[in-house]
């Protein structure tokens, strides 16, 4: 058989690839059913803002589960940053280009910060990853709600709203920055050193530490990556929404982590795309916006994108076993 | 091996795609009759959709305003399409209309999940050509839509408050549990509770607890309160989703005989806690109603009418007495 063929069949083996035909099957569906509006421009921008905040925080998450860890803090990390993000501004005042500079500052700060909490508490204290984001998911959004008052901080800069909210050439501003810091995360993952040693702390840590790597500082970068673009997240959540809807994104870290998984990205570690992920952001979201169009009962969006979940674990599963026969 | 899967995935997956195309076509032919509305098409073009996104659809109370939407598209004609997010979260209600104004209805019926959140993406599709109704929770700007639907909160504080003190004889002291400050709903509420108990010089009013339909801290709540104050008599919850911690609270102390208990809203969970005694009447918002009228009001803003911006329904007041008549009985919180 030509070397051609055989790279043919490794490229549609490769789960990515499976998940890339679900998610063009899906869209073609789509396209058919509801022909006057499913396949409008107006359509794939609003796809592509709702897709936009959880990109950003998906690009973290891939790197945190290719180490074979969980970060289950992001919702609440994305609450908190919002909240230091907009008193940030609130203190600095004037709603100009300086104090809206201060809010992101102060929202990629506070989820750094977290970030490096989290990887500290598992590196360093060798609590695992899941009990130490459990423990963040609630300390982040209780002491966000500390700060607030409870209350919502309204008083968002109308500059960045309108920032959030605007376009460039017809793109939305918000999907242009997501996909901006998935592409730079994604080639540091696929073509660094970091990126390598990545994936080689995930696949076996003590292989990894006797190959001369400094695992525990490695994993606390990795855990403040994903708490730095949390704290990104928080900040692009002011601009879209001017608020920082203290009581939402009570989902977001399911959310987060179903598209990296269904992204092909393996839960025991050592495997994974940043565009698998972002097809995986893509997917569940595509899935929603068009059952709501042709009218489906909400229930069965959760059902459909459960569906889509398990199908992607399966075929990592399977290639786990194929690997190690 | 890697190859046959590939090959099974590709081979389920484009017959899949055949199987749609097919359904498709004939769904997209209809599709496209109803919406080009050539003028030969007259029953077509008068044809009215109108989305209703609910502001969760895992909540009672909105099943039933859903109930209330649906039966009066039915008789009014219109095409009624029902969306929600699973929890009461921004982040998740604003997808839910980014889609449904891609459909371009006529007219959207919303309960906005945050007063400011959702402004940026309701604009764009009122832009786009829909009207506007809102239910229940609000806009910071109303001037976006046609009216808003509410219940009367002071009244709904009120009702709970004289309620209360009728049942207790007027004497002792009475716990208010209501959201945080900030829930505009809440704080008329809490405003109208006040007020009424003020014209009751026996009773002594609580300093106020919080809790936003969170059983557990309701619970503990209620635990605290009466370990601490022997002469209470009378606890009023705003929240329907606080009463069954109110009511575990009391069981556990063994106080129900002491302790009145009066609640606001009417899920099914509720009501049998009426029946069974456990609370002593509900204050009932007019749920089916309020569906009812946010359709008529959508129809009428399509059709080019003044609708009011403003409209508070009268809150009800449910007790074991009264729970058949048709007026509460067809506003209990449960879907059709």
């Amino acid at each position: 058989m030509s070397e051609v063929v055989l790279k043919l069949r490794k490229l549609v083996a490769r789960p990515t690839t499976t998940m890339l035909l679900i998610l063009v099957a899906v869209v073609v569906v789509f396209a058919v059913l509801a022909p006057s509006s499913f396949p409008t421009t107006n359509n794939l921008r609003g796809v592509l803002s709702d897709a936009a905040i959880l990109l950003v925080l998906a690009t973290g998450a891939t790197y945190v589960i290719i180490t074979a860890g969980i970060d289950l803090s992001v919702g609440s990390v994305l609450v908190f940053s919002a909240v230091i993000g907009a008193k940030a501004m609130e203190a600095t005042g004037g709603g100009g280009a300086s104090s809206i500079l201060a809010g992101l500052v102060g929202s990629m700060a506070a989820g750094g910060a977290w970030g490096l909490l989290n990887g500290a508490l598992i590196a360093k204290a060798h609590v695992p990853p899941f009990v130490a984001t459990l423990g963040s998911l609630g300390a982040a959004y209780g002491l966000a709600l500390v700060i607030s008052g409870g209350v919502d901080v309204r008083s968002v800069p109308s500059g960045l709203v309108e920032f959030g909210n605007g376009r460039v050439l017809g793109i939305p501003v918000l999907a242009i920055v997501a996909l901006v810091v998935a592409a730079l995360f994604g080639v540091v993952l696929a073509l660094t050193v970091f990126g390598r040693r990545t994936y080689a702390i995930g696949s076996n840590p003590e292989s990894a530490r006797r190959a001369g790597i400094n695992v525990d500082l490695h994993l606390m970068q990795v855990y403040a990556i994903a708490g730095l673009l949390a704290g990104v997240g928080g900040f692009l959540s002011l601009a879209r929404y001017g608020t920082t809807t203290i009581s939402g994104n009570t989902q977001t870290n399911m959310q987060v982590i179903t598209a990296v998984v269904i992204g092909g990205t393996s839960l025991f570690g050592g495997i994974g795309w940043m565009l698998g992920t972002t097809i995986g952001v893509f997917i569940p979201i595509v899935l929603a916006n068009g059952f709501i169009i042709l009218g489906v009962v909400p229930y069965w969006q959760y059902v459909a994108v459960g569906m889509v979940l398990v199908v992607a674990v399966i075929v990592d599963q399977r290639r786990r076993i194929r690997q190690a026969n | 091996m890697s190859l046959t899967k590939a090959l099974r995935t590709s081979a389920v997956l484009s017959a899949a795609l055949v199987v749609t195309l097919t359904v498709g076509s004939c769904g997209a032919s209809s599709d496209s009759a109803t919406t080009s509305g050539s003028p030969d098409a007259g029953s077509a073009a008068a044809e009215k959709n109108i989305s209703l996104i609910l502001g969760t659809i895992s909540d009672d109370f909105y099943k039933a305003v859903e109930c209330g939407a649906k039966l009066e598209a039915e008789v009014k004609g219109v095409n009624l399409d029902v969306q929600g997010p699973a929890q009461f979260d921004a982040a998740l209600q604003i997808p839910i209309v980014n889609a449904v104004a891609a459909k371009s209805p006529q007219a959207i019926i919303i309960a906005p999940n945050d007063s400011g959140a959702l402004m940026p993406p309701l604009k764009a599709a009122v832009d786009g050509g829909a009207k506007l109704v809102l239910f229940d929770t609000n806009l910071d700007d109303t001037s976006l839509a046609a009216g808003h639907i509410g219940s009367d909160y002071v009244l709904y504080g009120q009702q709970g408050a004289a309620k209360l003190a009728e049942i207790i004889g007027d004497e002792g002291s009475v716990l208010g549990i209501f959201s945080p400050p900030g829930v505009s709903t809440n704080d008329l509420g809490r405003k109208g509770f006040q007020d009424e108990l003020a014209k009751h010089p026996g009773i002594k009013l609580l300093p106020f607890e919080f809790s936003s339909g969170a059983p557990g801290k309701s619970a503990a709540i209620v635990s605290a309160v009466l370990a601490s104050k022997p002469d209470l008599k009378g606890i009023f919850t705003f929240n329907g989703g606080d009463a069954q911690g109110v009511v575990t609270a009391l069981r556990e102390a063994k106080a129900a005989d002491q302790v009145s208990f009066v609640s606001g809203d009417a899920q099914p969970f509720q009501v049998d806690q009426l029946q069974q005694g456990l609370v002593k009447a509900l204050v009932i918002q007019q749920a089916r109603t309020m569906g009812k009228t946010a359709v008529d009001f959508a129809i009428r803003a399509i059709d080019g009418e003044q609708v009011p911006a403003e409209t508070a329904l009268p809150t009800l007041v449910g007790t074991l007495d009264n729970l058949t008549e048709p007026d509460v009985a067809d506003n209990l919180y449960k879907g059709c």
